[in-house]
């Protein structure tokens, strides 16, 4: 069957933003997800952080891009915007890549704001391990809200959403292409994009397509109620330290650490993608975790573990090194006329995706 | 080659004037321009002479000309390794080269940046082959580097220029360390740092830098990176206080033994010479770390800006880039 102009294939939050902008530009657009709704997947299990840039030290270009996409995303999801908290940015002693000058000094480069932390926030950190704290112009998102908006923006662009629907592969067929779907059944359309995410190349495979050099990490995301002392966000730079954010779909904060919080990774081969995640060790380390962040912030040893998320993180390998997030995006893929493929990075750097695709139409 | 992702910075160390900075600076841009999107290019001037009003003007043009384009004169020349630290110190860029005008070819950048890539090393290091040195430099080259390997104990990129490329990370790792002078060949081996040598044919030197000049960088060098001299020298001090006590002891059986005492103008002459000698030399390096320590502990920068000029249209890049990457740009390392 002839579904629409474009096909969307994958219902996270890039996939759903990109269809309802294409929806708004005026085209008819079919959105697809495996899962039951929408954003269950990488969308939801994150550390929920709006970046404005203080986490990218190491590269500016990612840093530039969240300071300067900060603003739109929060006026854009407003309503799921939660700033109700103050967000520290903590810069530690030893075994840091960055030392507190450098990052005032990137602060001031890039225009991003800072204030030193007040003392009722640093008398709760290890100043034998933490050289200095500022509090920073950043805020969370709720993703349970976003979904509630997105669904909103879908609807409104008149964005057609199936989900519980899998495709299996594309295939192309003279002027159009066709995604076969674990139904059985067959979509036409003029235009697909593909952004599954952690399965991008599962399709690409399944397609006779190449693959692309994805590098894959299975993450732990533990929940916890915080103590009453932490009202407070904290992240520590830069290197194998931890985060410390509130998570507001669940109104809990998340603890993620560097080197913690990754339990296996691997990286896609040329003629093989992927693993079982089904067979991956769901074994916490959430006592590890806080057993190293209680170093530099001793009230959390009493933040109570709820539970832990668990989902596969992709990231492109140039990040391993640089340290950046940029969203792949490729057109007229593998010589595909008509099909595109997106890795959505950070959330808030939608828009940089969003111009590519408004070159394009 | 296509253009890469990230944000590229380059620091074009300017220090023989005589070399026309337009025609460089045009083709360092264009081929930067090449390579990445997203690009800034830093020109340190060393402060190694005053500048005339035709080059004055050239800067005008180029600033007024090409985007992405910062010019930073220091106040007075505090050597190559300060120039270096201040470029260091200013640019934003994910992946950073260092190159110096006139001596190392911008047609070398693509190979530099290939080399890092393929190495995955996060600091590469031009290296400039022995035989292009005259027999004399290399000699002394020689000589040097073996010193500082076996007595002194450091070590350092042999035969490495002020061509470099190194990342982010690396970089805020080599910022982060404050000593006054710095030398940024040692530096990969300070701090422990991977490193690769990139291979390539220096230009030839315009204006020769005076042996004076050297003399000082590799004795800086030395003082900076060592403290065996200051543990040769209590070696010696102690050697020398046991071979005077033996020489009392040896006085006492003399006068115990000996019916007739000659004059001993001999030697007391030669004790008395030797003494000074190595009291002298104890002295020089003594004293050179005692400067050393009086210089760290002023805690001074390390250099002073006197000129600060930004292209008009430096954040023009800026203001497109988007962080996507494409079929255009890299994915792989």
């Amino acid at each position: 069957m002839h579904a629409a102009e474009y096909l969307i294939v994958g219902g996270g939050f890039f996939g759903s933003a990109i269809a309802a902008y294409l929806g708004r530009c005026g085209y008819s657009v079919l959105l697809l997800d495996a899962a039951e709704n929408l954003c269950t997947r990488a969308s939801y299990v994150n550390q929920a952080r709006v970046h404005g840039g203080y986490h990218y030290p190491r590269s500016v270009v990612t840093a530039l891009r969240s300071q300067e996409n900060y603003l739109r995303f929060i006026r854009d999801f407003d309503a799921a915007i939660v700033d109700n908290f103050e967000k520290v940015y903590a810069i530690a002693k030893l075994g840091s890549f960055i030392t507190t000058e450098q990052f005032v000094n990137f602060c001031a480069l890039t225009g991003c704001r800072l204030v030193e932390a007040t003392p009722a926030i640093t008398r709760l950190l290890n100043r034998e391990l933490i050289d200095a704290a500022f509090v920073v112009e950043e805020c969370a998102f709720d993703a349970g809200k976003i979904r509630i908006l997105l669904r909103q923006q879908l609807h409104s662009a008149g964005v057609t959403v199936v989900t519980d629907k899998k495709v299996l592969r594309i295939q192309k067929k003279s002027s159009v292409l066709s995604a076969h779907l674990a139904s059985g059944e067959e979509i036409e359309a003029e235009r697909i994009i593909v952004a599954t995410y952690s399965s991008l190349n599962e399709i690409l495979c399944n397609s006779d397509l190449p693959l692309l050099p994805l590098c894959h990490e299975w993450v732990e995301l533990p929940l916890l109620a915080p103590p009453t002392s932490i009202a407070f966000g904290l992240t520590v730079m830069d290197g194998p330290f931890f985060s410390f954010m509130p998570f507001p779909p669940e109104q809990c904060y998340s603890l993620s650490h560097v080197s913690y919080t990754p339990h296996q990774s691997w990286q896609d081969g040329a003629s093989a993608w992927g693993i079982a995640t089904a067979n991956l060790s769901k074994q916490s380390r959430v006592q590890v975790m806080l057993q190293d962040s209680r170093r530099y912030l001793p009230s959390i040893a009493d933040a109570q573990y709820i539970k832990s998320l668990w989902e596969v993180k992709t990231i492109l390998p140039r990040s391993k090194h640089d340290d950046s997030r940029p969203i792949l995006y490729q057109n007229n893929y593998g010589d595909c006329a008509g099909l595109s493929v997106v890795l959505g990075a950070k959330i808030d750097n939608l828009y940089d995706c969003l111009d590519y695709i408004a070159q394009e139409l | 080659m296509a253009q890469s992702a990230g944000f590229l910075s380059v620091i074009a160390l300017r220090r023989n004037h005589q070399i026309p900075l337009e025609p460089l600076i045009h083709h360092l841009h264009s081929n930067a321009a090449k390579l990445f999107s997203y690009f800034e290019i830093l020109i340190i001037d060393c402060g190694e002479h005053t500048v005339f009003f035709e080059e004055q003007a050239a800067l005008e043009r180029l600033l007024s000309q090409l985007s992405s384009l910062r010019y930073l004169r220091l106040s007075k020349d505090f050597g190559v390794q300060a120039a270096i630290s201040a470029g260091f110190d200013y640019v934003i860029g994910d992946t950073i080269c260092c190159l110096e005008l006139g001596r190392d070819p911008v047609e070398a950048l693509p190979a530099l940046l290939h080399s890092q890539r393929s190495s995955l090393q996060p600091l590469v290091l031009g290296r400039v082959a022995k035989n292009t040195l005259s027999r004399s430099e290399r000699l002394l080259r020689m000589i040097f580097y073996r010193f500082c390997r076996s007595l002194l104990g450091i070590a350092m990129a042999e035969y490495a220029t002020t061509l470099m490329v190194v990342n982010r990370q690396s970089l805020n790792q080599l910022n982060s360390i404050k000593d006054t002078s710095r030398h940024y060949k040692a530096y990969a081996f300070i701090a422990g740092m991977p490193f690769a040598y990139f291979d390539y044919e220096r230009l030839p030197e315009q204006r020769r830098e005076s042996l004076l000049k050297k003399i000082d960088l590799a004795l800086n060098f030395i003082f900076n990176y060592s403290s065996r001299p200051l543990r040769w020298a209590s070696v010696v001090a102690l050697s020398l206080g046991a071979f005077n006590l033996l020489y009392v002891f040896y006085i006492a059986l003399i006068v115990l033994f000996k019916q007739k005492i000659s004059e001993g103008w001999v030697t007391l002459s030669v004790q008395g010479a030797l003494n000074f000698f190595v009291l002298s030399m104890l002295a020089a390096v003594a004293v050179e770390y005692l400067w050393r320590t009086v210089d760290e502990s002023r805690k001074r920068p390390h250099y002073f800006i006197s000129c600060d000029r930004k292209s008009e249209q430096l954040l023009s890049n800026l203001q497109h880039i988007r962080n996507v990457v494409t079929p255009q740009n890299r994915i792989s390392p």
